[in-house]
């Protein structure tokens, strides 16, 4: 099956095995027009779907607050399952460190060092 | 000429004259070199070759350095401008910093970002709080002088109806009017210490300065109070050693302060001492008074010694049913204390008594 993919400004994005991949691109910081267009993508590539995915910040050039905030906002537990999170890099360390101390997410989080060992956990968040 | 390895054959290195030490050095950056192995056939020629490796390596560490001094100072000066507590500076993300040092600039941005909203939300939040106090004072200022009064008419209208009975020989029944009056003015008092309260918390009192002899005001204050101290059963003493008894301040706020402090000494001092005493003290260079109160009376206990200039606050609230009063008496005593440039402060032993020093600046309080 022919993979679909979605590059926005700032993210690369796309559906594999039932899990989002978000891979941030190191382009620019996320704003919040970045936010709602990456929302976009997923919800467009996941056609309505409650999925959980797998974040890589490990390039990411930061997001500003409002962007920090509309990824976490109540709502996007409709669309998100679980999030596993790489964080095997400074910059990652510094997002896991956030989001799990200052802006929680409103649906499970973990944080990874190993993409094995992420995507092993999520396929278990499959709903 | 070549040997059959290709390689030119040269001197041989153990021939070579070269300082030991310039060998072991040329040696050192040959290793560095990509061939190190043609130092053997040629010496010289590897050697030029290693420095010229090592000096681009030493150019390409100077632009490294140089590079991360600009990016930490980046940092330093995002850092350096948060510690001054401007949180909306931030660090530039470069592509061609360190990932370290982009991980920390993300982070101070995220932390500068987090600290200006904290910030922002909380100096609003004192604004509102502020506000919203400044209301309820001037509400209370308010609604104090609207029960003020009508309360007034009742105690005028109740000496009127006293005079009437008396003057038609009804004096028996004076009694239920006398209890009206005392429930009335107990009750004027209360209202105009919430009114006192409400009008400093909302700015509205003024302190009108002047020179004031000490002595006097002191003795007029224990004439004053000499009537109730003896109702008590107590003994009112005043020791005053003053060599500058001239200060500037408000009589009436002062007054207001003692006559305070002084009935509550009365007030929880059954048949003992109480001792009104001032004295000159020096503290940096500036000349105050200081004017205590001490007494045998209940005392107050050690935990309870923080609040007790708190407003509405007493020691317990069995102490406002025993001893009666609004637990006001004392947040408007500090509070008058701060207007006219002092402080009040007590210590006190359970069931030996408690001191009350109100120490005063001679010249007035220091404009704010």
């Amino acid at each position: 099956m022919e993979l679909r993919e979605i590059v926005t400004r700032t993210e690369r994005i796309w559906i594999a095995d039932g899990i989002v991949h978000c891979v941030v691109l190191p382009t620019a910081t996320h704003t919040l027009d970045d936010a709602h267009e990456n929302s976009r993508a997923v919800d467009e590539l996941a056609e309505g779907r409650k999925l959980p995915m797998l974040l890589d910040t490990r390039a990411s050039r930061g997001l500003d607050r409002d962007a920090r905030l509309y990824y976490v906002r109540p709502e996007a537990a409709d669309r998100v399952s679980a999030l596993a999170m790489l964080i095997d890099s400074q910059v990652g360390r510094m997002f896991g460190s956030f989001y799990t101390n200052v802006h929680r997410p409103p649906f499970p989080l973990r944080l990874f060092n190993s993409e094995g060992d992420a995507l092993v956990w999520l396929k278990e968040q499959v709903v | 000429m070549t040997d059959s390895s290709g390689h030119r054959p040269g001197p041989d290195p153990a021939a070579d004259p070269l300082d030991p030490r310039i060998a072991a050095l040329l040696r050192a950056a040959v290793a560095l070199a990509p061939d190190a192995a043609a130092y053997a056939s040629d010496p010289r020629a590897a050697a030029e070759t290693a420095l010229a490796v090592v000096a681009a390596e030493l150019a390409a560490l100077r632009a490294y350095r140089e590079r991360t001094e600009r990016q930490m100072e980046e940092l330093f000066n995002t850092i350096t401008a948060f510690a001054a507590l401007d949180y909306d500076r931030r660090a530039l993300v470069h592509d061609d910093n360190d990932e370290l040092i982009n991980a920390m600039a993300i982070g101070l941005n995220m932390m500068g970002e987090e600290l200006s909203h904290t910030m922002k939300a909380l100096v609003r939040a004192r604004d509102e709080a502020l506000a919203a106090s400044r209301a309820k004072s001037a509400f209370l200022a308010n609604i104090s002088h609207e029960l003020r009064t009508p309360l007034n008419a009742i105690i005028g209208y109740a000496e009127i109806i006293r005079e009437d009975l008396v003057d038609a020989g009804q004096e028996a029944l004076t009694i239920d009017v006398d209890r009206l009056q005392i429930a009335s003015r107990h009750l004027l008092n209360l209202i105009q210490d919430v009114l006192d309260l409400a009008r400093i918390e909302a700015g509205r009192v003024d302190v009108r300065l002047e020179l004031v002899d000490l002595r006097t005001l002191l003795h007029e204050l224990q004439t004053t109070l000499a009537p109730s101290v003896k109702d008590a059963g107590n003994v009112l003493h005043t020791r005053v050693e003053l060599e500058r008894p001239l200060i500037h301040t408000d009589p009436l706020r002062l007054q207001q302060i003692l006559l305070n402090i002084l009935g509550n000494a009365n007030k929880f001092t059954v048949g003992g001492d109480i001792t009104l005493s001032a004295r000159d003290h020096d503290e940096h260079g500036r000349a105050f008074v200081d004017i205590t109160v001490t007494d045998t009376g209940i005392g107050i206990p050690a935990d309870k010694l923080e609040s007790i200039f708190d407003a509405f606050t007493q020691v317990d609230d069995t102490s406002t049913r025993r001893f009666g009063g609004t637990g006001l008496g004392l947040a408007i005593s500090r509070r008058l204390c701060d207007l006219l440039g002092g402080t009040i402060v007590v210590t006190s032993e359970l069931r030996r008594g408690s001191t009350f020093r109100v120490r005063l600046p001679v010249d007035g309080p220091q404009p704010r």
